[in-house]
């Protein structure tokens, strides 16, 4: 390899740098030959070895740095501190938007309340259902029970069997309510802690 | 040479050696003044030489000579002052590990 064939390869090899660097570079190592002289170019071309290598140590130090330009921009440090800046911010922020989300929060609970009072006015109301179908269907089957045995077979039987189908109905009501309350209460009760975690459980993934 | 030469120490050198041309000198010579000092390969010098001028360090210049350009390194202001600093931590780096090397107490 002469001096020309080198530096056409390298030109080649830094085919991915800048064009005014890779001019300078190119420039410096004509220069370096011319200097050093015809008598000096084998030996020279030896001890700088490849090339390859030539166009790696440019490579490299372009970037480094861009690198230590970038990390100086950067510093790595800073990641905790931007963490504290952003809680910071964010509380900032909480305490400065407070009219809102009091407001927000407050229609919120009240909304809760409703749906619980809702819920437990609708359990009332079953409850009340449920023990009137006893109380009336105890009290029917006793009326139709003496009913059949005074005088009046046929209205007591009717009393009686209107009796025992209330209930049956109460019965059925009571086993449904069990059921419902056994089932969907504690879904209910899960479902309202897990909506009330989650702001907390979001923040704590923020942190 | 077991000690390895880090990027501040031959910047110094380098400019050290700039710093006694008077008029500026040029890469080849650059390399070979160097040399005597640290055993360094052929392509090392070019990137110093490259970082030191973007650094505004070195001032380049080309000479018409015979018949071609020859590319000149001349030290500037700032690289003067630089040198300078690089002198002062060396006299205070140099003296701290040849006396704990020659066995005396450091202060």
């Amino acid at each position: 390899m002469n001096k020309m064939e080198f530096l056409r390869q390298l030109e080649e090899l830094l085919r991915d740098i800048p064009e005014n660097e890779r001019r300078e570079a190119i420039e410096y190592y004509r220069n370096y030959f011319d200097d050093a002289g015809p008598e000096n170019e084998a030996q020279i071309i030896e001890e700088l070895g490849s090339p390859w290598k030539v166009a790696e140590s440019i490579k490299r130090d372009l970037f480094d740095e861009s690198y230590k330009a970038y990390s100086f921009e950067k510093p790595s440090a800073s990641r905790s501190a931007d963490r504290t800046t952003r809680n910071i911010l964010i509380a900032v922020l909480l305490i400065f938007t407070c009219p809102l989300w009091i407001g927000l929060a407050a229609a919120a609970f009240g909304l809760l309340v409703a749906a619980a009072a809702c819920v437990f006015a609708l359990a009332i109301c079953v409850v009340a259902i449920v023990g009137v179908f006893f109380i009336v269907g105890v009290v029917l089957t006793g009326v139709g029970f003496t009913k059949l045995f005074t005088g009046l077979p046929a209205i007591g039987l009717i009393l009686l069997g209107i009796g025992l189908l209330m209930l049956a109905f109460g019965m059925l009501g009571l086993i449904i309510t069990v059921w419902a309350v056994g089932r969907i209460l504690p879904w209910t009760i899960r479902a309202i802690v897990r909506i009330c975690k989650k702001p907390f459980q979001k923040r704590g993934a923020l942190i | 040479m077991v000690f390895a030469t880090g990027a501040a120490l031959l910047d110094a050198i380098v400019l050290a050696v700039v710093s006694k041309e008077e008029k500026g000198t040029y890469g080849y010579k650059i390399t070979q003044d160097v040399r005597k000092a640290i055993d360094i390969s052929e392509s090392t010098l070019y990137p110093v030489l490259r970082r030191l001028q973007k650094n505004r360090n070195l001032i380049v210049y080309d000479v018409e000579c015979a018949g071609r350009n020859r590319r000149y390194y001349k030290l500037t202001e700032m690289g003067a002052v630089k040198l300078e600093e690089y002198r002062r931590e060396w006299a205070d780096y140099s003296s701290k590990i040849t006396k704990l090397f020659s066995g005396e107490e450091l202060t």
